[in-house]
């Protein structure tokens, strides 16, 4: 990383860790979902921005994520030791199912099989009453031992920070690494690669897995935020509007995802207290942002060439 | 300008002596929370209506001491509504929360929304949940608990002679809720239920399946533009000279009998408000709203102008003095609620203790309207509040 | 199953599939030809429904409503595509479908805006309404009937348009080859706005037809919407004959789904399953045909 760069993150991570010491309960909430959007963002970039490959149905894993820590609270077990950990382990299983069945398409029918199955997890959870149905699942956040639990504001905050942090080392060693160059290579030209003898499927696999994992971690932190867990963060919409957070930020590079959280974030904020019909002007503002760039808010502030970010 | 506000308040009650005296609040302030944006809008907005004209009704003050309206949108989903409902209780410092239009996001928020002190005052959401075991000491509900409505509905239908029955209703778990309080009280054959998706429109294969079943008499669970779809399906299938329709109120009134035309007459319906009911709360209310809104009320309206009108009466009780939680929680528990239905009081679990009538939708001076048949339900309870163990 | 009620549920399929198909030809082609995916479809058949609810309030005539509706839906289809997809026809899918994506977001809100958040009226023209009686004492809507023969007429149409006449030859040659066919002399440009006007046309179509059936509101189309890209995905990218088998037989899977499966699987599963029947199909046939039924030799 270039020197302004590292002293622009460093800021950032200042006055990040700042936030819960002003005492401002709801915008302490407020940048903690900001951040966990950032983690969940962060793993779709993973498969949209360095695998090439358009996932609409990333909400999915958000939601086992979730529904993994709510379930295990049903049956008594608050530790976070066991439920973050189990939330990524079942995330990354279902990414690995249903990875391995969509990435057997490519293009437009990728794209869909995703929706598809994402779809059909909704349905399957809003109908399933013993987890609460469309009700969602109530849920007590998880502990950490006696010290630290996640219902306090400040130690979820601090707990999303650094796993945001460490998510972003783990995507920038991924990038770096010989498993990310070949990813992006497929990602380039996919045939070439082939014939130089790497088998895509698996690494795009690997990355969907990865990013599956990841964002169900996201999706835990999130039941915790909320105390429940909701069949809404499965939603089609839910995957559209992390894409969203995508293109805002800069798909492809390792700030834009949460650049694209905050903006998001901040932007639904701003706009709706001015007016309840936000829509009207988010819709029209990212038709405009797609068209100019699709580096995103990153891309026209920083104006780079192609680099890993 | 909020800045003013705020100084002024803040001075006032660093000048107030302390909290355990009985002081009269600077301001009370209302949050309402409910979904303004997207398909529901339209029951929001009813809502808003009715908590406007109760609050002009009241000069701009409750209990004589004036109030101030915060209004955010839950998005109709619990994590944007616990967003909103933290802005709310965070940042603008609710006293009380109204709207509580969604049984998802209210189980969602009603406890982190109550724990700091914040009364949730529901004007429509009632899950049975709440009713039982998720009892809150500061959640009160000014409609009804979920299933009660269409229990009426299956008291209805029992009454008025059906032998054969078929229910439809929404796949999820308000809907079935409904459904199942609605079978519980129809003493006739459930000859064929059906659940059909949250946003199904398009009811070709239930009807014919009702046709193939041949029912006297069915009931439906159709909130929302679901609803008139499928009455205007229903009229053109040539079921409906066959089989008679029952629902709850909301399958016709007024915010869709522009939209269903004729095909609404001969709903049969049961509910615990109509706009025709007989008494001065009522009358009072469906005049100033027809007044001001330009047609008749809805029962969204309706229990939210109850809601600001019971505030009005328990904080003038307290003369004013909204910070003896205890105390204030006391007084809703015992108050008769003069409501616009009727009177009614509060069952242990919070939850109205209240009568239900039936109405036919008929046409009258050219224009539809609910005409009031009978009383379904004498002081009815739900069957969940035994499970509720009110915390202190 | 009753045969009365078997043949009802088979036409009540056949009628969602027509419809079904009226969405998805237009989105076959203009991803056959252009290689754009366009999520503003379903705005452009709620527009439909809204703009014939309108006309209808002003007028009191359905066939009047229809018409001027689908001509309004191809003159915002015109606009769309000068003022804003032109630059997105040769932009990667994903800035494709977020690009759309805010359209979509953009139409539900400006519906909401100018027509307000309760549902609105379409009266069915007096001769369509009422049912006809169809086999042991059952009877059957004529408006279904109606739609369905509406739509068939389309398709019929549509498949002259493409198959026989010069117009059609020139659509699908710009599917095979844009390039070429421009280096021909042949105004492509215009071409492409003639294809796209006719999708969101047929789209508008769809909403005014199915409007008198069910309630004229913000976000109607969002289901359908999704429904239609299964149909293009099933029946292949870029192949018409693709979406109107795919799409009848998508109509029938749901239809009858949502007839059997509650009885088969209870009511609990039933219609849980029901709900999930046209995407298990879709990851069926993908796993087993990976670029549709009938790929019309395009990925």
């Amino acid at each position: 990383m270039t020197t302004p760069k590292f002293t622009l993150a460093l800021l950032a991570l200042i006055a990040a860790a700042a936030v819960p010491w002003l005492g401002q309960p709801y915008l302490t909430r407020l940048a903690t979902s900001v951040l966990i959007l950032g983690i969940a963002a962060t793993s779709l970039n993973i498969v949209v921005g360095y695998g090439g490959l358009v996932s609409f149905g990333h909400a999915a894993f958000l939601g086992i994520g979730a529904y993994t820590v709510g379930i295990l609270g049903l049956a008594g077990l608050h530790s976070g030791f066991l439920g973050m950990p189990a939330a990524v382990a079942a995330a990354a299983l279902a990414a690995f199912l249903i990875g391995g069945l969509s990435l057997r398409a490519t293009g437009v029918f990728f794209i869909m099989i995703t929706l598809a199955f994402a779809q059909m997890l909704y349905y399957a959870v809003i109908a399933a009453v013993p987890i609460g149905g469309d009700n969602g699942l109530r849920l007590d956040p998880v502990t950490f031992g006696s010290r630290v639990s996640l219902n306090q504001q400040t130690s979820l905050y601090y707990v999303s920070l650094v796993s945001l942090v460490a998510a972003l080392y783990l995507c920038r060693r991924l990038v770096l690494s010989r498993f990310g160059r070949v990813l992006r290579g497929i990602k380039d030209n996919e045939r070439r690669m082939i014939s130089l003898g790497f088998f895509a499927y698996r690494y795009k696999l690997a990355a969907f897995v990865i990013a599956g994992g990841l964002g169900g971690f996201a999706g835990a932190l999130f039941a915790n935020l909320d105390a429940y867990a909701s069949p809404e963060l499965i939603h089609w919409t839910m995957s559209g509007d992390m894409l969203v957070m995508l293109i805002l930020g800069g798909v492809g590079t390792l700030a834009g995802p949460v650049l694209g959280a905050a903006a998001f974030q901040l932007l639904q904020e701003v706009i709706s207290s001015y007016t309840k019909h936000w829509m009207l002007f988010f819709g029209p503002l990212l038709l405009l942002i797609v068209l100019v760039s699709n580096r995103g808010v990153l891309g026209l502030v920083f104006r780079e060439a192609r680099r890993d970010g | 300008m909020k800045f003013w506000q705020l100084l002024m308040v803040g001075c006032g009650l660093a000048l107030a002596a302390s909290p355990a005296s009985a002081e009269k609040a600077s301001v009370i302030r209302i949050g309402i929370i409910n979904t303004t944006s997207g398909p529901i809008a339209a029951l929001a907005e009813e809502q808003i209506r009715g908590i406007e004209l109760a609050i002009q009704q009241l000069g701009g003050k409750i209990g004589g001491v004036p109030v101030e309206v915060y209004k955010e949108d839950g998005r109709y989903t619990p994590d944007t509504g616990l967003q909103a409902v933290t802005k709310l209780v965070e940042r603008d410092k609710v006293d009380f929360l109204l709207g509580n239009q969604m049984s998802n996001e209210v189980l969602a928020y009603a406890k982190p929304a109550a724990d700091p002190g914040v009364f949730v005052l529901s004007g429509l959401a009632g899950p049975s949940a709440l009713a039982g075991a998720q009892c809150n000491p500061r959640l009160f509900v000014l409609s009804w608990e979920n299933n009660t409505p269409s229990e009426a509905v299956g008291e209805l239908m029992t009454e008025a002679g059906i032998k054969r029955g078929y229910f439809i209703g929404q796949n999820y778990v308000t809907g079935r809720e409904h459904v199942a309080g609605a079978k519980r009280f129809f003493k006739g054959d459930i000859v064929g239920e059906a659940y059909v998706p949250i946003e199904h429109m398009d009811f070709a294969a239930e009807l014919a399946a009702v046709q193939a079943a041949n029912p006297d008499g069915m009931y439906v669970f159709l909130p929302g533009a679901s609803g008139i779809a499928f009455v205007k399906q229903f009229v053109n299938s040539g079921v409906k000279d066959k089989v008679k329709l029952f629902s709850g109120s909301w399958l016709a009134d007024e915010t869709n009998f522009t939209a269903l035309g004729d095909a609404a007459l001969g709903i049969n319906e049961a509910a615990n408000w109509f706009a025709d009911l007989d008494n001065p709360d009522n009358r009072k209310f469906v005049e100033a709203f027809r007044k001001e809104y330009g047609r008749r009320p809805v029962f969204y309206a309706a229990f939210q102008y109850d809601a600001v009108m019971l505030l009005n009466q328990v904080v003038a009780q307290r003369g004013g003095d909204i910070s003896d939680k205890k105390a204030l929680q006391a007084a809703l528990e015992h108050a008769q609620v003069h409501s616009v239905r009727g009177t009614f009081a509060f069952n242990g679990n919070h939850f109205p203790i209240q009568d239900f009538y039936s109405a036919e939708v008929v046409k009258s001076a050219g224009m539809l309207r609910h005409k009031t048949v009978s009383t379904v339900f004498h002081d009815h309870k739900d069957q969940f509040y035994q499970s509720c163990h009110m915390p202190e | 199953m009753s045969l009365a009620l078997l043949l009802e549920q088979v036409l009540n399929g056949i009628q969602l599939g027509v419809m079904l198909f009226l969405m998805a030809a237009g989105l076959t082609l203009i991803f056959g030809i252009l290689n754009f995916i366009s999520l503003v479809h379903g705005s452009l058949y709620m527009l439909g429904a809204f703009f014939a609810a309108s006309v209808y309030g002003w007028t009191n005539d359905f066939v009047v409503s229809a018409v001027l509706a689908v001509l309004g839906t191809f003159a915002v289809g015109i606009v769309l595509d000068v003022v804003a997809f032109r630059r997105l026809y040769m932009r990667s899918h994903l800035d494709q479908v977020l690009g759309t994506f805010g359209l979509l977001l953009f139409f539900n809100d400006l519906t909401l805006l100018i027509w307000g958040a309760e549902p609105h009226f379409i009266a069915m023209p007096q001769f369509l309404s009422g049912s006809v009686p169809l086999v042991a004492g059952s009877r059957y809507p004529i408006y279904r009937l109606a739609i369905t023969g509406a739509g068939l007429a389309v398709a019929a149409a549509l498949y002259v348009l493409i198959m026989r006449v010069r117009l059609g030859m020139l659509i699908r040659a710009a599917a095979s080859n844009r390039q070429m066919l421009g280096g021909l002399g042949i105004n492509v440009r215009r071409l492409i706005l003639l294809v796209f006007g006719l999708s969101a046309a047929m789209a508008g179509f769809a909403g005014v037809m199915t409007g008198p059936l069910v309630a004229v509101q913000v976000g109607m189309g969002d289901a359908i919407l999704i429904t239609a890209f299964v149909v293009v995905v099933i029946g292949g990218i870029g192949s018409v004959r693709g979406a109107f088998l795919s799409a009848l037989l998508v109509g029938l899977v749901d239809t009858m789904g949502r007839a059997l499966l509650p009885h088969w699987l209870g009511y609990s599963a039933g219609p849980a399953v029901a709900s999930m029947s046209i995407y298990l199909l879709m990851a069926v046939v993908l796993l087993l045909r990976p670029a549709g039924l009938f790929a019309a030799g395009r990925a």
